[in-house]
């Protein structure tokens, strides 16, 4: 796209590769997405720059929403990210005024308690400038057609059953939006037996202690008291190491007949044939897994003779035509889904196949009504992320750095393949990034370990130091552990998971009104030197057989 | 007298993946610290507020010998193959020293070596 001459706005507290070649950099405070585009829509309403004729038809308390803008203007929100204002403005009038323009965005807009209402702007900026939908813009998937298996047998279970979620009834935009329950109560399940005591739980693909959770000693110690905890995964993990009953190896991607959907929220953008190379052991794939569990529990619901047969289902639900063997013996392997523009002018977007979008009011909203029977303001807001130098000057003063986490490298994904040894040279050690500026005035050096610490906990990581963070700020890696560590507990926890795990920093039960947006992206703290790094190479042992530590 | 292969970076657009150098090392089971092409950084540089110069540069090394037997093959180039970006070009080296001049960030390589130091293993 860049190559064909696309141009570029990069909101990002870190400067990245993409920010050097973009038109727009707004290097904002972490945590403040939401005072920016709330500035954002202001000059765009105010400068009457919006697509009247899609706020007119299609937007419900468009009004409103410009009443609430006009509180961020962009002298307001320069001041509380950071970003110079007339660069606010002219990224507003930019994005207003060139179309068609897309939005993409990762995990750093929801995790925040203020990320419902950055989502939901995100969406509001491309909803004001005509760009949902159409060409070139946001796309949203059809009701018809989310992926087949996410809400797959919720609304045939009993109501009894349904009831037991935990936190629906607190946090139902958590239960309708994701089939979930909360998961900071449910832990607290586990820990306290309330509202019931949990017995058993199966973790598949998730490595909860290195990756996933905050405050992860405290989920450690909670997940011994279920009497049985299941885990499926390519690898022995300090999670399965540290509370796993039972172990079930995952075939790999080569190691399996599969589909993979690609997802941007409930619009797959294209589904791929996996298939299976090699038998590697005892491994099968997650779905294996689940149709055998299935076969067993609840036949009659698991109608499927064999795993191509689901697979076939599976590849239909998405509204592919064929079977999972015509994808795999067609050209590419891989299929677009049918695709259609502008859903909501043709009926294609609600359930009943009138036109508008699929919300109450059939029109984008602005103004959501259901927030507020959710206990939320109906319009977006700006909310100062619970611990920063705003909301907790006192601990601030302790723990004087903005602190982010998580951005991505090439080698992994999330806790994904620090034991794979190509991968791991590239990028070998968690490092946290921070300005020339700070470790000159720290006396620290690129390289130095360092301890990042704060009320909640600590681990080490390895200084980069760079300008492509701003003075104050420090991003720190996540999802680390040491597969060469070895899976016992030698004080620094399986495989060294508290050694290095950057969540240690960030807290249970903490998150927005709706049940979203566990601070992970903007919290405090300090660093320390450290006395030296982890005394051991990155490696992984000369075998991959992970039964070696099962035993 | 085989024709003069040379390889064409765009380096604009590399991004620094590393899937040229993985996919060579894989080629020439090379070691942690050995490369048949490797991947320089420029930066990052912080020139103004927002303004920064950072650009990844692949270099050839002396166990590159462009991939000829692929070529031969009607293939083309490991690195080139699985460069994300699509900034790798191999080819003959006056064909491409012709383009040299059609953009910015542009670099030409001759061939580094008579023979790679290494064998391929595929």
């Amino acid at each position: 796209m860049m190559k064909r001459g696309t141009e570029l706005i990069i909101v990002d507290p870190r400067a990245t590769w993409l920010a050097s070649r973009a038109k727009y950099f707004l290097q904002l405070r972490p945590g403040t997405d939401a005072a920016l585009y709330l500035s954002m829509c202001n000059v765009i309403i105010d400068e009457d720059l919006y697509d009247h004729e899609f706020c007119d038809n299609w937007i419900y308390g468009f009004n409103e929403f410009a009443e609430r803008c006009r509180e961020y203007k962009p002298d307001v929100a320069a001041a509380i990210t950071g970003v110079n204002a007339d660069l606010i403005r002219e990224a507003a009038r930019y994005w207003a005024t060139n179309k068609p323009g897309s939005m993409t965005w990762g995990l750093a807009v929801d995790q925040k308690c203020n990320g419902i209402q950055t989502a939901t702007l995100v969406l509001l900026l491309c909803a004001i400038t005509g760009n949902l939908d159409v060409p070139g813009g946001v796309l949203l998937g059809a009701s018809d057609r989310e992926a087949p298996t996410s809400w797959w047998g919720w609304d045939e279970l009993d109501p009894e059953i349904q009831a037991k979620r935990i936190g629906a009834a607190e946090y139902p935009a958590v239960s309708t939006a994701c089939s979930t329950t909360q998961p900071d109560m449910a832990m607290d399940a586990i820990m306290t037996d309330k509202p019931y005591p949990i017995k058993m739980t199966f973790t598949m693909s998730s490595n909860p202690i290195a990756c996933p959770v905050a405050d992860p000693q405290m989920v450690s110690k909670a997940m011994l008291r279920p009497d049985f905890n299941v885990f499926a995964d390519l690898v022995m993990t300090p999670s399965a190491a540290a509370y796993g009953d039972l172990f079930l190896p995952v075939a790999s991607s080569g190691e399996k007949d599969g589909l993979v959907g690609t997802h941007y929220g409930a619009l797959t953008l294209f589904v791929a044939a996996c298939v299976k190379g090699v038998q590697t052991g005892e491994c099968k794939s997650d779905d294996e897994i689940m149709l055998d569990l299935g076969w067993r529990l609840n036949p009659s619901k698991f109608p499927w003779k064999d795993l191509h047969e689901f697979l076939t289902w599976e590849l239909n639900g998405y509204g592919i035509e064929g079977t999972f063997d015509d994808l795999v013996n067609s050209e590419t392997g891989f299929v677009t889904p049918p695709y259609e523009y502008e859903k909501y002018a043709y009926g294609l977007q609600t359930w009943n196949g009138e036109p508008g979008f699929g919300t109450p009011s059939g029109k984008v909203e602005a103004y959501c009504q259901r927030f507020v029977e959710w206990g939320d303001d109906a319009l977006p807001y700006y909310e100062e992320p619970p611990y920063s130098p705003v909301s907790t000057p006192d601990l601030f003063e302790k723990y004087p750095f903005v602190l982010t986490t998580g951005a991505r490298s090439w080698s992994y994904f999330h806790s994904e393949q620090r034991h794979i040894e190509r991968l791991r040279d590239l990028d070998p050690w968690p490092t946290a990034e921070m300005n020339p500026a700070d470790a000159e005035r720290l006396g620290l050096k690129d390289g130095d370990w360092v301890y990042l610490t704060n009320m909640f906990g600590k681990c080490r990581q390895m200084l980069k130091v760079t300008p492509i963070v701003k003075p104050g700020v420090i991003m720190a890696k996540h999802g680390w552990w040491y597969p060469e560590k070895g899976p016992d507990d030698g004080g620094a926890g399986p495989f060294g998971v508290w050694d290095a795990n950057i969540n240690q920093l960030v807290p249970h039960n903490c998150y927005g009104k709706l049940g979203f947006g566990t601070p992970f992206k903007c919290m405090i703290c300090n660093v320390e030197k450290a006395e030296g790094g982890p005394d051991f190479e990155p490696a992984w042992p000369k075998t991959n057989n992970y039964l070696e530590f099962c035993n | 007298m085989a024709e003069k292969m040379g390889m064409l970076i765009d380096y604009e657009y590399c991004t620094g993946c590393h899937s040229c150098e993985v996919s060579c090392k894989q080629r020439f089971d090379l070691g942690s610290d050995d490369w048949g092409i490797k991947v320089a950084e420029l930066g990052p540089w912080q020139h103004g507020e927002t303004d920064f110069e950072w650009d990844y540069i692949p270099m050839p090394t002396e166990t590159c010998d462009m991939c000829k037997d692929r070529i031969a093959a009607g293939k083309i180039p490991l690195c080139e193959q699985h460069c994300q970006s699509f900034v790798i070009e191999v080819g003959p080296v006056a064909e491409l020293a012709a383009k040299m001049g059609s953009k910015k960030k542009l670099v030409l390589y001759s061939e580094t070596c008579e023979a790679s130091r290494k064998k391929a293993l595929f």
